[in-house]
């Protein structure tokens, strides 16, 4: 009965299916757009941009922004008063001049007079001091610790009052912590970043809060316009695998944080770049805890018992210069080889000091933090246990999500951990040595000598005398040990737009839009005349 | 009244079961969400925020005060119909779950509406031959479609259906219907992958049974034309138990569709979860596993009510 049945019907479902399967293909096939193409390789203004990172736009407000995409839509969708260059040297922008008081204590700022928002409202000087005043109380408050407040000339003049001299006062000022916006609509409106106007190259087109989607639109009120891309869009994709696949294909023209891996795996019309974030990996331990950790002789031999190239060759791909000093490259600012041995392995130096701590014999064991969404970083503390093993140490690597990392540091409920940071060079400093941050607290790191130190680097202006102290702290920090550095930074950028359109500048996670005038002068994006 | 169909004190009981299912859900997510470590404001300002800066921002997010104080906040806000501020953007949690909505509810849909397409002609041909080539094609394919991790199976679709071929979107989900439906269709099968063999198998052994039925064999005597025969003979007796399995697939699938949803990057509510998690949004991950509880219940509900429309042998009362 059942061949009855079947042979009646079969036939018919089979050649049904079969033609609703190829409709389906079809019919998807005929309503699939084309990929975008990447623009040609002169210089003609390209239509749309899409970059993308991990995470969507959270925020417009830049006192409660700390994620890379909101800064990137602040930096490009409001105004600043300058802009980092290509090699993150400040350059003005809405400013018109800074001047620094002889004493240091007083920069007196004055604005372009054709600095204009995008609904044709003027930039005035009392924005700045709007802008001032609420990121005292914001996220990065901690930019404008040397600056006591903001005093309005005119319209377009205002001075930032010093409480100390700052050699980095400008930079402080730029990228995230000051962008400006018209302050009676900031103060009148509380939804006012949700559709914020701009004096900044881009402005927001389309974005409601929530959306792993933003559009910027070009502003043709903007002083160094017109750009050479007519709209932006910054989106989050989280999954790492479609991320690189959506560069792939064309989806995405700029991606930041893919993993150094798929490097090799990209087509050839994308253009993988891995460059310095301006950071540093590193082990941390827990100073606060009577652990063996606690002895800097410990830690010395740590740092002497790593091969920093086997750890960049295995977990990097060899992208990640080794560290050789607490700080990471940065310039004339930053002397290289102040770790012990310079960074370099020292297997027998390493033993020595063990035995030399009174653990030649016996073995050390404790739980190694990483966390677990960065690319790489669990095959470098992986790599890392493997190593100290050789000294005696025994480490269990323990992979966590970001948020329970940021907690065990708060809490100092760690024994070890392997993970990373990225800030200004005085930035960084202050956060290996001086006890009073968040993360030196959390390690228990506590050395007045550095802190002091750390404070008068931060006041010095002259360059020469910064870089003595700056050598000075670390060599402390040899004898100290408060973090054990191991690589620099870098970050795998992927794009497929036309060379010089976007540019990041050294050592930081922002990007710049060429502007046409810059395309003319055969000048990447950030980059100016010299 | 319509048989099967409780009455209306039955369905005041369904409404009130799936209000105590959501908030008893929504509390467990409220309890193990603070006893998983990870500050949100400090995850949302950075390490550069200082801690009067930090306080400042909990005290405007509502996340300052004693643990008990927050839960009274909470199930206030419930009964307001105020699921709270989403920390990590500052809006509403019922504006971004009702943004996200579509999105998810549309893959569910679609993937039903794939799920029984495909299901019920599978299942009736292999029924019909069940020792011919495409019944042992099938059950070996069933099994190997069940194994192969939803997550896995999704990328590699994505590589040649999206990047290889180009005849799939990578990422998105497009705007207005028909955008939709090129974005999802693609989420929709990788999801019936694992669905569909379940659920034919099901049919299938359904079928066989009733195959067997006298009714049936007379049915086929008197010269019954296929499709009636199929379709009234055949399906209609067979289909209550993959009504109610697919009742309960279907309210599973949130599950598959925030595993899919970020692996095509779609803005749902399942991708809204995920980053809610990571940034130990609280209000989100409260709203939205209230609001999946609520789906799950009333998904399973209709489940049942279909299941006695259509064999009313199965009275759910």
């Amino acid at each position: 009965m059942q061949h009855t049945i079947a042979r009646r019907s079969a036939k018919s479902s089979a050649m049904r299916m079969v033609a609703l399967a190829l409709g389906v293909i079809l019919f998807t096939a005929a309503c699939s757009a084309p990929s975008d193409s990447p623009a040609g390789g002169d210089a003609k203004p390209v239509e749309s941009v899409t970059l993308s990172g991990p995470n969507p736009v959270l925020t417009l407000d830049a006192t409660a922004a700390g994620e890379i995409a909101s800064l990137l839509a602040i930096y490009l969708g409001q105004g600043q008063l300058f802009r980092f260059d290509a090699d993150q040297n400040p350059v003005p922008d809405l400013a018109k001049s800074a001047e620094l008081s002889q004493d240091g204590l007083e920069m007196t700022i004055t604005l372009r007079d054709d600095a204009k928002y995008s609904d044709g409202s003027p930039v005035r000087a009392v924005d700045i001091k709007t802008a001032f005043d609420r990121q005292k109380k914001g996220a990065v408050a901690s930019y404008l610790t040397s600056m006591d407040s903001v005093e309005v000339v005119d319209d377009k003049v205002a001075i930032i009052h010093l409480n100390a001299t700052d050699p980095d006062v400008i930079r402080w000022l730029t990228g995230r912590a000051l962008p400006l916006n018209p302050t009676d609509k900031v103060t009148n409106d509380p939804k006012y970043f949700e559709h914020p106007v701009s004096a900044g190259p881009y402005v927001v087109k389309d974005w409601t809060p929530g959306q792993s989607q933003l559009v910027l639109v070009e502003n043709e009120s903007y002083v160094a316009g017109p750009m050479m891309a007519k709209t932006v869009t910054i989106v989050g994709v989280p999954d790492i695998a479609s991320r690189v696949l959506q560069v792939s294909s064309g989806a995405i023209d700029f991606a930041w944080d893919i993993p150094l891996a798929s490097a090799s795996s990209l087509p050839s019309t994308v253009s993988a770049t891995a460059g310095p974030i301006g950071g540093y990996n590193y082990l941390a331990v827990n100073m606060a805890k009577d652990t063996p950790f606690a002895d800097p002789n410990v830690r010395r031999a740590m740092s002497l018992a790593l091969d920093r190239a086997e750890i960049s060759e295995r977990a990097f791909f060899g992208q990640a210069p080794a560290a050789t000093s607490f700080m990471y490259s940065c310039g004339d600012l930053c002397e290289s080889g102040l770790l012990p041995n310079a960074g370099k392995l020292d297997l027998n130096g390493a033993k020595s000091l063990m035995a030399k701590a009174g653990y030649g014999t016996e073995r050390v064991s404790a739980e190694m933090l990483v966390s677990s969404s960065r690319p790489g970083w669990s095959d470098a503390a992986l790599v890392i246990s493997e190593q100290l093993r050789k000294i005696g140490i025994d480490l269990e690597v323990a992979p966590v999500d970001e948020a329970t990392w940021i907690d065990a540091v708060t809490k100092s409920n760690f024994d070890v951990m392997f993970s990373g940071g990225a800030a200004p060079a005085q930035g960084a400093l202050q956060q290996i040595f001086a006890s009073d941050g968040w993360w030196a607290t959390g390690v228990g790191y506590k050395n007045d000598e550095t802190t002091k130190l750390v404070a008068e680097a931060g006041r010095t202006r002259d360059l020469a005398e910064r870089t003595a102290l700056f050598s000075k702290i670390q060599k402390i920090g040899q004898e100290t040990m408060p973090m054990i550095t191991v690589l620099e930074r870098v970050e795998l950028v992927a794009s497929t737009t036309p060379d010089g359109l976007l540019v990041r500048p050294l050592n930081s996670q922002l990007v710049n839009v060429q502007t046409v005038a810059q395309a003319k002068a055969g000048l990447r994006a950030g980059e100016h005349d010299k | 009244m319509l048989k099967g169909i409780p009455a209306a004190h039955r369905i005041l009981g369904i409404v009130a079961h799936a209000a105590v299912v959501s908030l008893t859900v929504s509390v467990i997510a409220f309890a193990l969400m603070r006893l998983t470590p990870g500050d949100p404001v400090l995850i949302l300002l950075g390490d550069v925020a200082t801690p009067e800066a930090a306080a400042r921002l909990r005290e405007t997010l509502g996340l300052s005060g004693s643990l008990p104080e927050q839960f009274q906040r909470f199930i206030f806000g419930i009964f307001q119909g105020d699921l709270g501020r989403s920390v990590s953007y500052g809006v509403p949690v019922t504006d971004l779950v009702m943004r996200g909505m579509p999105v998810t509810l549309g893959l569910m849909g679609m993937t039903t509406l794939i799920a029984v397409v495909l299901t019920v002609p599978i299942a009736v041909y292999s029924a019909l031959r069940p020792f011919g080539w495409f019944s042992k094609m099938f059950m070996i394919f069933s099994a190997l479609l069940i194994s192969t991790p939803a997550f896995f199976l999704g990328l590699v679709c994505l590589l040649v259906l999206g990047l290889w071929l180009q005849i799939a979107p990578i990422a998105g989900i497009g705007t207005g219907f028909f955008g939709a439906l090129e974005h999802l269709w693609l989420p929709s099968l990788v999801i019936c992958a694992s669905l569909v063999p379940v659920m034919a198998r099901v049919l299938r052994a359904s079928i066989l049974s009733t195959i067997r039925e006298e009714f049936v064999e007379v049915a086929v005597v008197r010269g019954v034309d296929s499709m009636r025969l199929i379709g009234r003979y055949l399906l209609r007796p067979s289909i209550a138990p993959t009504i109610s399995l697919l009742s309960y697939i279907v309210a599973s699938l949130f599950a598959a569709a925030v595993v899919i949803e970020l692996v095509f990057n779609l803005p749902g509510i399942g991708t809204l979860l995920v980053s809610a998690v990571n940034s130990r949004d609280y209000p989100v991950v409260q709203g939205v596993t209230l609001v999946s509880g609520l789906i799950v219940v009333i998904v399973t509900t209709v489940g049942d009510l279909v299941t006695a429309l259509v064999d009313p042998r199965t009275d759910i009362e």
